[in-house]
């Protein structure tokens, strides 16, 4: 009786756990159904991986394409398409060992071959990007392992790859007229043809996705949305469940009940191109560039200008970057007299320092930096400059100084950006034996710790030198529907990865 | 006739041409490093020459104007330099939504107007003074601000309307309608307001005249006279403010398509005027100026067939 009652509640248990394992299994294998409506920026340019974007356009791209490494919300680098990789003893050849269980949604397997002819396609695309894997040659060592040979060594190559530079398209798509209206990827979803070019990009589960923990809905839905009115309303009515605001917006939708998650990813200030006083400016005085730096009531900017929106910072790296030094956020505080007196050791005692600045973008702030820095003795003009041709006119060295808001990387992308003398932002190629030294550094070493080292000498020594003069860093405000949605930010992008995105149940 | 029309064609054509080389050189003349827009801040001076050499920018200004010229002849203008997209295809997509747009409007504006400026000029009274007060409100209260008020009170407080975005009809044509309501209704105000004016002005001027009086002594009914007769000599005043506000609501769209996220004309005119996407710039200018001529045309078709005097001019 006893051995009956012990087999009985045996069986139970039997029965009980595997109607648990199966419940678990189904649950595992079920398809996910919820719907996410996410008002977007900006529409797709082209799905031809080679013309991917950061930024807003990034989470297109993740949704029909898989790249061989992905970054974690917090930076980090994981396997993806690659399961490993591993670098020779100068960091130079890059060797990839790759998935062999993936397929494109036309049935076209991913292998070795696969990804060197888009690799290939991404250098010779001339896209926004195709810089950061210029010179790389590509290698099949075996149908699962390619080698990548650089003709430097590159300390962001991994992070490069892990953006826009390794998304896998179908190689019989590649090269195609096709590919720039229908992605074919192996990317957890797929385009529906019930998108509406200029208004809607649809995404749709892929049924045979290797990767289920990327894949958390059933349908994506991006409103293409510039307009900010637009994105508010849709966001008020529950058209859309997230989306990008902005300072003005941001009240209405904060009454509308809908949660906000900053996200620092730009600052905001002023860019100084004539370091070696080039362009005959007195920006070409340090003393000058300091005293200009002293002049601003940042704080009170931020209020002003930004509705209080921002972190204050004299520093271009952002937090999530290795350069950061948080002692530099405030190492320029509001002091007029410091500033008159940083003048008149620098020959103006009277003051009179002509600076002429391109104005046009925020009005507001235009009157703001007249009257700060008149008030310490600039004799500031703005000049109105079209919003189309504002950024190409400072890059065209119109201007010894002018506003702008920039992206804040990694330490060595941003470095790239304002820093050394091939930087972007560097105008009119200045140069300092200080940055030189750390570049030459970085170049001969790119382990992370020497990469931080370096930048961090970069980085005070363009806040000291005021290279540059941050304000704040601005946010970019995401504003979402909690009962609907679970939101991560990423680091160094302006929006969430699509996979930063998760249903509340 | 035939003649009348290919007189109009030919002016067409020769508007279209003017028209277009001469924003092709503003527009040309005022673009600056395209490839940099393109490319972004990480673009090195080598790749800014090959994006500039792709979209054919190293060649001489008039040499550039002679190839569009030659390829827009044909229905060819080009690829979009940001999109790369035939610009043909992206307009083919765009003109219907604003064109259904506009055209939705303006038949509803016809047909709302001519109702109340029939019932103002026929009634008078409180009728009249209600239309009169209706067109300066009309006027004076730009369709972008009944927009805001109507996405607030449908879309977000009642919540029936979709306050933004564009389904196609043969994907739903119940969303489709939905989705055009609150654009039209936006748009449609104003336009009724100044159309209802001009047929008021219209009927009563006409009803004033001596030859309805000849019809009321033959013993025609009141009604008669006013559907069969008053209403076709007053038609073309309305025809000419209604044809008026068309061309004016394709420029017009530009703010409700934004405002909305309709897809349209507006919405692409503006994103390839921000980018500095000058060959779609040019398209957008292109087909709107056909449009405009071909609107014109049929107007002064109608009003041909209204009034034969218009014939004989």
């Amino acid at each position: 009786m006893k051995s009956g009652l012990l087999t009985k509640f045996s069986a139970s248990l039997a029965a009980v756990a595997i109607a648990l394992s199966m419940a678990g299994c189904s649950s595992a294998e079920q398809a996910p159904t919820q719907t996410l409506n996410v008002g977007q920026l900006i529409d797709i340019r082209s799905w031809d991986p080679s013309q991917a974007d950061i930024g807003h356009l990034i989470p297109l791209y993740q949704g029909v394409y898989d790249n061989l490494v992905t970054r974690t919300p917090e930076g980090d680098y994981k396997p993806n398409l690659a399961t490993d990789w591993s670098w020779n003893e100068d960091n130079t050849v890059l060797t990839m060992n790759l998935r062999t269980d993936v397929s494109f949604t036309d049935g076209a397997k991913f292998d070795a071959e696969a990804a060197k002819a888009n690799l290939d396609n991404f250098i010779n695309g001339n896209g926004p990007y195709a810089i950061t894997l210029a010179g790389v040659s590509v290698a099949v060592v075996d149908s699962d392992t390619i080698e990548l040979t650089l003709a430097e060594a590159n300390p962001d190559f991994i992070y490069f790859l892990a953006t826009t530079g390794s998304f896998m398209a179908s190689p019989a798509a590649l090269g195609t007229e096709a590919l720039a209206t229908t992605p074919v990827g192996s990317g957890p979803y797929i385009l529906s043809p019930s998108s509406v070019p200029g208004s809607s990009i649809i995404f749709q589960a892929n049924p045979g996705y290797w990767d289920k923990s990327k894949q958390k809905w059933g349908i994506i839905n991006m409103v293409i949305l510039p307009d900010v009115t637009a994105r508010l309303n849709a966001l008020a009515s529950g058209q859309v469940d997230v989306t990008v605001l902005d300072v003005q917006s941001a009240p209405t939708a904060e009454s509308a009940g809908k949660t906000l998650q900053t996200n620092f990813v730009d600052w905001s200030g002023l860019l100084i191109f004539d370091h070696n006083g080039q362009l005959g400016s007195p920006l070409g005085d340090v003393k000058v560039r300091q005293a200009m730096a002293y002049a601003l009531d940042r704080e009170a900017m931020l209020a002003a200008i930004q509705q209080g929106y921002g972190e204050i910072t004299n520093q271009v790296y952002g937090t999530g970057a290795s350069a950061y030094l948080a002692e530099l956020d405030n190492y320029y505080s509001y002091d007029p007299a410091k500033s008159k007196e940083l003048l008149a050791e620098a020959g103006y005692p009277n003051g009179g320092v002509k600076i002429t600045l391109p104005g046009g973008l925020i009005p507001p702030l235009d009157a703001v930096l007249v009257d700060y820095l008149g008030a310490v003795g600039f004799d500031v003009t703005i000049e109105s400059v079209p919003p189309s041709e504002y950024r190409n006119k400072m890059r065209e060295g119109a201007y010894a100084a002018g506003w702008f808001q920039l992206f804040q990387g990694t330490s060595w992308v941003n470095t790239q950006l304002v820093a050394t003398p091939s930087a972007s932002w560097n105008v009119l190629k200045s140069t300092s034996p200080v940055i030189d030294a750390a570049v030459a550094s970085v170049k001969a070493d790119g382990s992370d710790a020497n990469v931080a080292a370096q930048t961090q000498i970069i980085n005070k020594f363009l806040v000291e030198n005021a290279w540059s003069i941050p304000f704040y860093r601005v946010p970019q405000m995401l504003f979402y529907d909690q009962s609907k949605v679970k939101v991560t930010n990423q680091v160094q992008n302006a929006v969430p990865y699509l996979y930063n995105y998760a249903p509340v149940n | 006739m035939i003649l009348f029309v290919a007189r109009r064609l030919l002016s067409g054509i020769l508007l279209l041409f003017v028209l277009s080389s001469l924003i092709y050189f503003l527009l040309f003349f005022s673009t600056t490093n395209v490839a940099l827009n393109i490319l972004g801040d990480l673009a090195t001076e080598e790749q800014l020459l090959a994006k500039n050499q792709e979209l054919g920018l190293d060649k001489p200004l008039f040499e550039r104007w002679i190839n569009w010229i030659a390829s827009a002849v044909q229905g060819d203008f080009g690829k979009s330099w940001f999109k790369n997209l035939e610009i043909v295809s992206q307009l083919s997509q765009r003109l219907p939504i604003t064109l259904t747009l506009v055209g939705i409007t303006i038949l509803l504006a016809a047909v709302l107007a001519t109702a109340l400026g029939m019932a103002a000029a026929v009634r008078g009274g409180w009728i009249d003074r209600t239309v009169q007060a209706l067109a300066i409100a009309g006027f004076a209260v730009p369709n972008f601000v009944v927009a805001i008020f109507a996405v607030t009170f449908f879309a977000i407080q009642l919540r029936i309307l979709p306050a933004t975005g564009w389904v196609p009809f043969e994907i739903s044509p119940e969303s489709w309608a939905k989705s055009l309501v609150l654009p039209v209704f936006a748009l449609v105000l104003a336009t009724v307001a100044s159309s209802a004016q001009q047929i008021r002005s219209a009927i009563k001027k006409n009803l004033e005249m001596d030859w309805v009086r000849t019809l009321r002594a033959r013993g025609l009914s009141e009604s008669e006279i006013l559907f069969k007769h008053v209403l076709r000599a007053s038609a073309p005043a309305g025809l000419t403010v209604l044809s008026l506000q068309f061309v004016g609501m394709l420029g017009g769209t530009v703010i409700i398509e934004q405002i909305f996220a309709l897809p349209g004309m507006g919405f692409l005119a503006v994103e390839s005027t921000f980018l500095g996407d000058t060959p779609v710039v040019m398209g957008v200018v292109v087909y709107t100026v056909v449009v405009v001529i071909v609107v014109n045309l049929l107007v002064d078709l109608i009003n041909g067939w209204l009034n034969p005097k218009v014939r004989v001019q």
